[in-house]
């Protein structure tokens, strides 16, 4: 009897809390960000994979790292090298999906200085959130997003009005109408002038 | 004498012709589904049209237009460029989609004043584009002041589905609007007579509306309410007007059909 019930309380645990999130597929998303590739692995905005296993693959099909999705779903470690890397993250009762990040986005971020003591590949990365083993220096990344930002915003008024002179250009004005009227009258005029002499002879 | 005649019969014609199809503001974009592995820009075009007839009106620069994504609003007005179709100014956008999200696009256009039925038109589109999974969200409205909130998923649909959305204006449900339906055709289809070009149903006692589209494609719902306000003494005819594409279900070993295909118009 004891057993029956501990089986019904079991069996109800594991059909009530998580099974909703499991009719949804688990989705991961990856990027580059001053030498350190962010991964969420997560149901929707709300509903993160936790505690999910993530591991990364180089182009050649070697695992180079592997760890644990935090309690918001991510994980991130520096990047190891230039070249693709594959993303495979895979959540509880089988759930997995996989992401392909690029060579061109991985090598952009070695283009950018030294951020933490270079980590020899293969060496598995802390998991957790993203702000401890940030280092102190600002990266340029960062420096050009301000910037971008600023400028944006200074810009404003400028691209505003340059496609407001752009719009008044290709509106058609009374100029435009007067002048095409007078073309179509010259025109009339020329064949006029020679229905005209026509006539004459 | 001939020629006077000749001339008020075309300019009757048009008007007439003009007059079997219904009016849509349109935002469309490139892609309604970014996902991993493919382009992250998105081009959205913003017309206002006969969707089906294909024949199109002059778009002024729009009063608004903008991307609203996790309840975060963008304004997008100044990366909008003009752009010619067939002679109508239409205007173009790109944008980088970066994260995991639901991008609402949106355009309040100026009013546009149509001779044919003496009212100014102002019809309030959007659309939405799911990237990379993320699909929390779709049922809550952006807060335009007049808007489509779909109860279906307004992407990832198959043809031959059902869509259904409440209407709403400042906030309150709507009952009873009518709502107009056109396919963004491209010159795929012919209707049987004009009154297939634009199909019509009506919203129920909560402004709750069901329409099931039987072919792949494009396709606009707009919602049409009498303004509350007047424009230089003319009325206004308000337009809740949301673009949601639906797509052909695909065979194991068929060839998927590339993304344009089912979407000539571009």
């Amino acid at each position: 009897m004891k057993l029956f019930v501990l089986f019904a309380i079991i069996a109800s645990a594991l059909s009530a809390s998580p099974g909703t999130a499991f009719a949804h597929r688990v989705n991961l998303f990856a990027y580059v960000e001053g030498g350190t590739c962010h991964v969420e692995g997560y149901f929707s905005r709300s509903r993160r994979a936790k505690g999910a296993k993530v591991e990364v693959f180089d182009a050649a099909g070697k695992k180079l790292l592997e760890g644990k999705t935090d309690a918001e779903g991510n994980f991130s470690f520096p990047v190891p090298k230039g070249g693709d890397l594959r993303i495979v993250l895979t959540a509880s009762l089988g759930h997995k999906n996989e992401f392909l990040l690029p060579a061109a986005e991985t090598e952009s971020a070695s283009d950018a200085p030294p951020t933490a003591e270079e980590v020899p590949s293969g060496v598995p990365v802390s998991t957790g959130k993203i702000s401890g083993n940030k280092p102190p220096v600002v990266d340029a990344e960062i420096i050009k997003g301000i910037i971008d930002d600023v400028l944006d915003e200074r810009l404003k008024p400028v691209y505003a009005l340059v496609s407001e002179i752009e719009e008044e250009r290709n509106r058609i004005g009374a100029k435009e109408v007067i002048s095409g009227l007078g073309y179509i009258a010259g025109v009339f005029g020329i064949a006029f002038f020679f229905a005209a002499r026509r006539k004459e002879r | 004498m001939n020629f006077i005649s000749l001339f008020w019969g075309v300019l009757f014609f048009l008007f007439t012709a003009a007059h079997a199809s219904a009016h849509f503001g349109m935002v469309i974009p490139s892609d309604p589904m970014v996902l991993q592995g493919e382009g992250r820009k998105v081009a959205v075009d913003l017309l206002f049209w006969h969707p089906f007839a294909g024949e199109g009106m002059d778009l002024d620069k729009p009063v608004r237009f903008g991307v609203v994504e996790n309840g975060r609003d963008h304004d997008l007005l100044s990366f909008l460029k003009e752009k010619k179709r067939d002679d109508r100014r239409t205007w173009r956008a790109e944008y980088t989609i970066k994260r995991p999200g639901l991008y609402t696009f949106y355009m309040e256009p100026k009013p546009y004043f149509e001779p044919a039925e003496d009212l100014y038109i102002v019809h309030y589109t959007k659309t939405v584009v799911a990237a990379f999974g993320e699909e929390e969200g779709w049922e809550e409205p952006v807060g335009l002041p007049a808007e489509i909130v779909p109860l279906t998923r307004p992407f990832g649909l198959y043809a031959g589905n059902v869509f259904q959305g409440r209407i709403l204006y400042k906030g309150r449900p709507v009952p009873h609007a009518v709502v107009e339906v056109e396919l963004f055709n491209g010159g795929r289809y012919t209707p049987p007579n004009d009154y297939f070009v634009t199909q019509v149903v009506r919203a129920d006692a909560n402004g709750v509306f069901t329409y099931v589209a039987p072919a792949a494609g494009w396709w606009g719902f707009a919602a049409l309410l009498p303004g509350e306000e007047e424009i230089r003494g003319k009325e206004v005819e308000i337009g809740a007007v949301i673009w949601v594409k639906f797509d052909e279900l695909v065979r194991k070993n068929e060839r998927p059909k590339t993304k344009n295909e089912n979407q000539k118009p571009f």
